[in-house]
């Protein structure tokens, strides 16, 4: 296995509101490896958009606080550095794409301004000077290391080299090389008439239009993991499916590691190398994405997948869990699924969930947080 | 609580409002917990409340003086006896400070009062018939486009020119002021009521044939009241200030006859005692500042709860009391990732509302 | 979407036109306030004229009110705009002030530019800790502060403490310079006196610094609470993980957009900082329209001057006018939203 870009490792996060708290995240554990993707999945509320906007530490702290783990990003734990020093890892280091594109490019600047202020972070970074904290060294330098696999994320480039060296050497390269960078993501992301998007605003697009930008402005950083929280939930059906092209042509091409949220079965089987399962904050069942479509280890993965609609059963009822999300400012003792699961028995009111354990019978690698995994397979 | 005879669908959309009324008074102690600030004000507006009420009733509690008159100590700066020092003319500043109390707060009350009462009015006609192919909507026209002149004059200046043409006298100086604050309440309530009557629970009351009257009445009116309110607290201290300033530019009452703390202020400076006695200027200079302060403070601390965004800071604070927590920013992540079943521990700004 | 240039100058052309309901709505108002609703005016008027005088104002009031309306509004288009009772025409006194105030508001509207706008930011950055509490306090306390009060308190005793002066434009009279501007500081500046202009400047600090003070409120007041709205919305988080450092997401993306909302509320403390000169002007001598005003409403003692009073008074009034405007079309400008045809 590669070396993992990122890895979380029983990351617990409590939301303290009023005299409430919650625990939105708890003992999650997970590793990104180079160049795969990972996907996420999860009901609404089961604290997967929490653990993506963890990592690069985006909480607002209060109300949310990190009660125990870490995030080990290369061999810094983001969950010790302190909150000013997060610029210098944020950008080329993590990048995100969010959800709504409606909101996450800034009203008041160009499509240009924007990309090219993401490409002009990157260029002074590799250009060895630190513009956002000169106080100390920051945690990370990627200019400086040697150019292994980890340095260079974008394997194959899409923009000549020659300008990329050039560029580099530069602090703040002329307006017309920057441009031509600009027209490049763009390109990259196919939108049609760069040239004339360039100088509009983001009001002036529509929705996948938009998400393109984003997406083309997260890239433009090369970074070495990109977030992805929900990137096409928010668009309508067909664009939906035009920028999940996108994003997979994108994951071919670009080879980047991406951490890919999703409520969706059907996006991140079409995107994902592995997949981790959400339940009430917790990381029920975690493998290769086609093993784990295949052969299902936890009883809640088995229902998500019964109840996602297939081009198999498109007609007749779709099937649904039944019962409810709980309450995680007082979530049922023992296993959080057991009063909706099939297969609970009296261990499992008592005894929470065990942690992330191999099951026998499927491929390496595939987990599961459930002490009758080997019966699943029996469920309907 | 409405009683409104309406169809089944109609009662759940009615309902909010009643639940609407119901939370100010508990919103009111969430907010005055909340903000140290807000409480501070709130317990000094009480303080003076009392303070009017005691040298109204019962002066002899709090100065041993009577009002405008002089004792033999001229110009002593403060002691014990006259804590805030005498004038020139021997009256005990401390003294008159006090009696003008009841009769600024009086003077700000009856024209924010009347301002609330006319130009509330007027909104409440100019949001709700806004058609203007109707004639309650040519009305409104007209309505709001001599607010705009009004609002076009900076409101000191004008009322400053209206007390010259009426003269000295508190009466003048009630009217030179109102004439030019009501058209500031006819703006925030038509605001307020444009943003109200396209409300999911107004259509559905208009639907179940409930009267335009009743619908302003019971249903528009309680919802333009909160902001209203709030906002005349801090007008209070608005036209505090204002009225004050004509005092002291010299239009106002006539001290020490009426004691009135701008008044106080105009007569010390055109007399020269400020620079000699600076000690005059401390007790008005300090009744006015600490007044308007205190009701600022009041006033724009439940403002807070006006804006969405610090709405839900007040509501996450306010239920547990810890006063650390921090932006606006806290109840959205919570609200996104909030488990579906939690419970409403965050009663968000739209945590009263409908469906 | 217009947003080229001459779409700006339709934009312009537009709020213009629509000015001018409301610059006749101004002179409605005031010709009704001086000329009707008063009920004896020539006795008010001219106390101790003689009779000669008052009956011819008596005539003059005896006309139907269009007929005085008219009267009053050409007259007010040729510049003739009365006379105080000793007999001081109005106008010239009135456009000789207009510069020195202009550069009082401007150097107040700088100074709660530059330090009410970042105190909202930082109030909201820190809101419900002790910095929002600071900053609260300190806006409140400016506005719980009459100008007369702050304008006596920084001239009588925060002066001499401070080592600044506290009266007129200039230490002693200065010699000639050009006249391009009228304003007491860019005039010797423009000319090359810097000795002249730097003691201008130290004339202009408290009285500016004052007025500013004490209109301060609103634009922090508003300043926090559109970033409070801002700063949780994605396009925030997503300049974030740009790499951007916390004063530029704040500064460069969050405040851009808050200040499309704080701009038109600059508009309407003009109308503040215009009230605020009538006192602040008679208190720091400062030889402008404010002070004109104070003395022509009978400021101070004085007899009135009632020609005055009803001219400064509409002068100002369409000041507000054009500084709502002026605030109109910068929002067009700062927010690309705005289609300008």
């Amino acid at each position: 296995m590669n070396a993992s870009v990122v890895t979380v490792d029983a990351l617990t996060i409590d939301y303290i509101v009023g005299a409430g708290r919650f625990r939105a995240v708890s003992d999650v554990s997970l590793e990104v490896p180079e160049g795969h993707v990972v996907g996420i999945v999860g009901e609404t509320g089961c604290g997967k958009s929490t653990l993506a906007q963890a990592i690069p530490r985006l909480l607002p702290v209060p109300p949310a606080t990190i009660g125990h783990g870490r995030i080990m990003f290369g061999d810094v734990d983001l969950v010790r550095v302190p909150i000013w020093k997060m610029p210098a890892i944020r950008g080329t280091g993590i990048s995100m794409i969010f959800q709504e594109p409606l909101n996450s490019l800034n009203p008041a600047y160009r499509v240009y301004d924007q990309v090219a202020e993401a490409i002009q972070i990157r260029r002074v970074r590799e250009a060895g000077r630190v513009p956002v904290d000169r106080r100390e060294t920051p945690p990370f330098d990627y200019s400086r290391r040697p150019q292994p696999g980890a340095g260079e994320v974008l394997s194959k480039p899409i923009i000549p080299s020659g300008t990329a060296a050039q560029a580099a050497r530069r602090a703040v390269p002329p307006h017309p090389e920057l441009r031509d960078e600009v027209l490049d993501y763009l390109k990259l992301v196919r939108i049609n008439d760069p040239e004339t998007i360039l100088d509009l605003y983001p009001h002036e697009l529509s929705g996948g239009m938009r998400q393109r930008v984003m997406i083309a402005m997260a890239l433009s950083e090369k970074p070495k993991l990109l977030i992805a929280d929900e990137p096409t939930s928010a668009l309508d059906v067909t664009i939906q499916a035009q920028v999940l092209t996108l994003m997979k042509e994108l994951i071919e091409e670009v080879h980047t590691s991406i951490l890919f949220i999703s409520h969706d079965l059907g996006v991140i089987a079409e995107t994902a190398d592995e997949l981790g399962v959400m339940y009430a904050g917790k990381l029920v069942e975690f493998g290769p994405v086609a093993d784990l479509f295949e052969n299902p280890r936890h009883p809640y993965t088995k229902a998500l997948l019964r109840a996602a609609p297939t081009r198999y059963k498109s007609d007749g009822p779709l099937d649904s869990i039944a019962g409810s999300v709980p309450n995680l400012s007082r979530p049922p003792p023992g296993c959080r699924f057991h009063p909706r699961c099939p297969l609970a028995q009296p261990i499992c009111k008592v005894e929470p969930g065990p942690s992330l354990v191999a099951v026998e019978g499927v491929a390496s690698g595939h987990t599961s947080a459930c002490f009758f995994a080997t019966e699943v397979p029996n469920l309907p | 609580m409405a009683t409104v005879s309406a169809p089944g669908a109609v009662a759940g959309w009615v309902g909010r409002e009643s639940r609407r009324a119901g939370r100010g008074v508990v919103t009111f102690w969430r907010v005055l917990r909340a903000n140290p600030l807000t409480l501070a004000g709130f317990v000094l507006v009480v303080l003076i409340a009392l303070g009017a009420l005691l040298i109204t009733v019962a002066p002899h509690l709090l100065t041993p003086y009577g009002s405008n008159a002089p004792t033999t100590a001229y110009a002593q700066p403060p002691s014990l006896s006259h804590p805030f020092g005498t004038d020139s003319g021997g009256l005990d500043i401390y003294s008159e400070v006090l009696y003008a109390l009841p009769i600024d707060l009086g003077i700000a009350f009856a024209i924010a009062g009347v301002a609330l009462l006319a130009g509330g009015a007027l909104g409440l006609i100019a949001g709700f018939w806004d058609d203007p192919r109707t004639a309650g909507g040519v009305t409104s026209v007209i309505i709001l486009r001599i607010t705009d002149i009004f609002l076009s004059f900076p409101s000191l200046i004008l009322a400053l020119a209206i007390a010259v043409s009426l003269g000295r006298g508190v009466w003048q100086l009630i009217v030179a002021v109102l004439l030019t604050w009501w058209p500031y309440y006819v703006r925030l309530v038509r605001g307020e009521t444009l943003a109200v009557k396209h409300l999911p629970y107004v259509t559905a009351a208009r639907a179940a044939g409930v009267t335009n009257g009743r619908i302003v009445l019971r249903h528009i009116l309680r919802n333009v009241l909160e902001p209203v309110i709030v906002y005349f607290t801090l007008d209070i201290g608005t036209v505090l200030v204002t009225l004050s300033t004509i005092g002291f530019v010299g239009l106002g009452v006539d001290y020490p006859i009426t004691p009135e703390w701008g008044s106080m202020m105009s007569t010390y400076q055109n007399a020269g005692l400020i620079t000699s006695y600076p000690w005059t200027i401390l007790g008005p200079g300090a009744a006015i500042f600490i007044t308007v302060l205190a009701f600022s403070l009041l006033g724009d601390g439940l403002r807070d709860i006006l804006d969405p965004r610090s709405r839900r800071v007040l509501a996450g604070t306010g239920a547990g009391g810890a006063s650390s927590t921090s932006p606006a920013t806290q109840q959205d992540v919570a609200a996104e990732e909030r488990p579906a079943g939690a419970p409403a521990v965050v009663p968000t700004a739209s945590g009263g509302g409908g469906p | 979407m217009g947003r080229s240039p001459s779409d700006l100058a339709v934009f312009i052309a537009k709020r213009l036109v629509q000015l001018i309901p409301v610059l006749i709505g101004i002179t409605i108002l005031t010709f009704f306030f001086t000329h009707i609703s008063v009920v004896n005016p020539c006795n008010q008027w001219f106390p101790h004229a003689g009779a000669g005088t008052l009956a011819n104002c008596r005539k003059m009031f005896a006309q139907p009110g269009y007929i005085q309306y008219w009267n009053y509004l050409t007259n007010l288009l040729h510049g003739n705009w009365g006379a105080s009772v000793s007999g001081v025409a109005v106008y010239p006194a009135i456009a000789d002030g207009v510069p020195a105030t202009l550069e009082l508001v401007l150097a107040s509207l700088f100074l709660m530019i530059v330090i009410g706008i970042p105190l909202g930011v930082i109030a909201a950055q820190s809101a419900g800790r002790w910095a929002d509490h600071l900053v609260r306090i300190f806006y409140l306390s400016g506005w719980a502060t009459p100008t007369y009060l702050g304008a006596v308190i920084a001239a009588i005793f925060l002066a001499p403490y401070l080592g600044l002066p506290s009266h007129g434009e200039y230490s002693s009279s200065p010699p000639p310079f050009p006249q391009y501007t009228h304003m007491s500081v860019l005039d010797p500046l423009l000319s090359g006196n810097l000795a002249w202009a730097g003691d201008a400047f130290l004339h202009l600090i408290l009285p500016a610094a004052t007025l500013a003070f004490i209109n301060m409120g609103i634009a922090t007041r508003m300043t926090r609470s559109s970033m409070l709205e801002v700063i949780p919305l994605d396009y925030v988080k997503s300049a974030r993980m740009k790499g951007l450092s916390e004063f530029w997401v704040m500064y460069k993306h969050a405040l851009r957009n808050s200040l499309i909302t704080t701009t038109t509320v600059l508009g309407v403390t003009a109308g503040g900082l215009l009230a605020g000169t009538v006192v602040i002007e008679e208190v720091f001598g400062w030889p402008g329209m404010g002070a004109y005003a104070y003395t022509a409403i009978g400021g101070g003692g004085n007899a009135p001057n009632y020609d005055g009073a009803i001219a400064v008074v509409a002068v100002f009034a369409v000041g507000v006018v054009v500084a709502n405007l002026i605030a109109d079309i910068l929002y067009g400008i700062l927010d690309p939203r705005v289609d300008w045809r």
